[in-house]
Parts: structure tokens; sequence; C-alpha cells
């Protein structure tokens, strides 16, 4: 097993510092705290629903990434949101379709050297 | 097919979290705004050193140390340190016999409010797993060869108890002032997986 020297290499990564290594698991974090203290569940609620999704996750491979974790973490929070019904089945994948429609737009714009400034809002 | 892999640097988690938080706040359940504050707090207020104030501090005043053993948050809180994420903080002394290191074997519970957030080996499944079948070979492995008459004593991070290891103040160090000895406290320290205290070479 590799696991000797998996720490040992953990430990090296420079990123073991940063308090967040991607921003997306800051946002994350901040909404688990944030909808926590709203008493939209407790943070029991979520640490369980969180090692629930780490067995799960650990029945197939390691946890050995922030990225692997706070996927998990990730998981674990969509769960228990979905449980309280605030949203419709189907509203979350159209959501996130439209988050990647809008990143492709910013991108085709930037691409193309332009600044989203519509006509009418230079007139 | 014609629309595989449109956009492969946006990962899925990240369209997912925006997403969540995108519905939170249509639905008036969650601003954006909580969400910053949470995250700037994390950011620029909480990190390791606040864990050192609170034992740098015990290692100055004995009457707080008992406090702070007794009853570990609330001795927190007469610095100003806490929050509603920690409920039981458990702080577990190094002795010249006894080594204390944390762990969450379940998932990757930490004194958030004390120490910040956990490094990533913390939550990695060979930390997890490991340290609690052999404790002693993770530790050396992490650079803390203990002698065999020192006890190891793990403590698993379960339900809502959290724990903050206060290492041995070092000898030779009467003459630092508080904010000196803050210095010397590592998270590693806090953690328990580091021992040793080294103090700076300033003095020769």
């Amino acid at each position: 097993m590799q696991s000797d020297t998996l720490l040992t290499a953990l430990r090296q990564t420079g990123f073991e510092n940063l308090t967040f290594n991607t921003p997306w698991s800051a946002r994350l974090f901040g909404m688990t705290l944030a909808a926590s203290n709203k008493q939209l569940f407790t943070l029991q609620q979520f640490q369980t629903a969180l090692i629930d999704r780490i067995r799960e996750q650990e029945k197939d491979g390691c946890i050995t990434t922030d990225e692997d974790y706070y996927s998990c973490w990730l998981e674990a929070l969509q769960g228990l949101l979905e449980a309280k019904n605030l949203w419709q089945a189907d509203q979350l994948m159209k959501r996130e379709a439209e988050v990647v429609e809008a990143a492709h737009h910013r991108q085709e714009h930037q691409r193309q050297g332009q600044h989203i400034i519509r006509p009418e809002a230079v007139k | 097919m014609g629309h595989k892999h449109a956009h492969p640097e946006k990962a899925w988690q990240a369209i997912r979290t925006e997403a969540i938080e995108s519905l939170l706040n249509e639905i008036n359940v969650l601003s954006s705004d909580d969400v910053d504050r949470v995250v700037k707090h994390y950011e620029e207020n909480v990190g390791p050193k606040t864990g050192a104030r609170v034992i740098a501090r015990a290692w100055v005043d004995p009457e707080f140390k008992k406090r702070l053993l007794a009853d570990g948050l609330a001795a927190c809180e007469e610095l100003g340190i806490g929050g509603p994420e920690t409920e039981l903080l458990h702080v577990v002394e190094n002795t010249s016999t006894v080594h204390n290191v944390v762990v969450c074997t379940l998932c990757s519970c930490y004194p958030w409010p004390i120490l910040g957030l956990p490094p990533v080996w913390y939550k990695s499944s060979a930390y997890r797993s490991r340290l609690v079948r052999e404790p002693r070979k993770v530790l050396s492995e992490m650079g803390v060869v203990l002698a065999d008459e020192i006890e190891v004593r793990v403590w698993d991070s379960v339900s809502e108890i959290r724990y903050l290891v206060m290492p041995e103040r070092p000898e030779n160090t009467e003459q630092l002032s508080e904010a000196e000895l803050i210095d010397l406290i590592s998270r590693d320290h806090m953690i328990g997986v580091a021992r040793d205290i080294t103090l700076n070479s300033q003095e020769n």
C-alpha cells in the first residue's frame, strides 16, 4: 500500500496551509454554516450526513485530496437540502445548466475580447 | 454529440455549488451576504493563531489553565474565542510521559473556531484510518518519534466533542512574553502531530 508515503506526501503539499483550496469549497463551507445558523439543519445533522457520504465514498477508494473531501461535503449538503423539498426535483439541474451557460457566455466574450456592455447601456 | 465537454474548465462541484447558492438566494433562505460573512471570517480571522493564544494564556496563567482543562469552551469565551460551530471543547495536556493526538475517524471534525480549517492530510483516509491503528508509526512518519515509555492517547472527535492538544511549555521560556510564546505554538502542536517546540535561535 502506498499510504505510508501518502501522509508524508499530503503533508508536503503547499496547499495544506491555505484556508480553502478552491473558491467553490469556500462557498460550500460558508453556505453550510450559514444554513445551520438559519436553522435549516443542525451541524450534528450535517455531520451525520457527511459521515454517511464519506463512508460511501471510501467503499470505492480513498480520500486523498481536498477535492475528494469537499465533493463528499457537497453531496451531503445537497442531500440535506433536498430532503427539505426547498425546490422541485428538476430545478437544480436546470439551474446548473444556466450556470454553465452563463460561464460559457463569459468565456465567449473574453475570447472575442469583448466587454459585456450592451449597446443600450452605452447610449 | 455536438455538446461534449463544452466547459471542462469549470468543475462539476463549482457548478453545483453555484447553482445551490443561487436557488437558496432565490427562495430567500440564504443571502450571499450570509455566506460571504462566514467565508470572510474564516479566511481572515480564524486560524491556528487563535488556538495558540489559548495555549499561551494557559502557560502563563495557572488559574486560566485549570479553567481551560475543566471546560475548554467557557475558558475560550473569556478570550472572546468561540462560536456556534463548537459545543464542547476538551483540552488534553501533554506531559513528559503522555502524548496526545487528535483525529476524526468518521469524517474530519475539527475545532474550527479555535484552529481554523483542517489541513488536507487531516481529512485523508490514510490519516483517519491509520492513526488509531498504529499511532506511533503514523506519528513517526510525521516527524514525532516517541520513546517507548511515553504513552500515546488518541482522541477521536466523535459527536459534538472537539479536542485541542496543549503542548508542554518548553524550558527556559520564563523570560518570553505571552506574544512570543504564541509564536512558538503551531497548528500541528495542537493537533498532536508535532511535539517538540523549538525556540527561535535568537538566544545565541
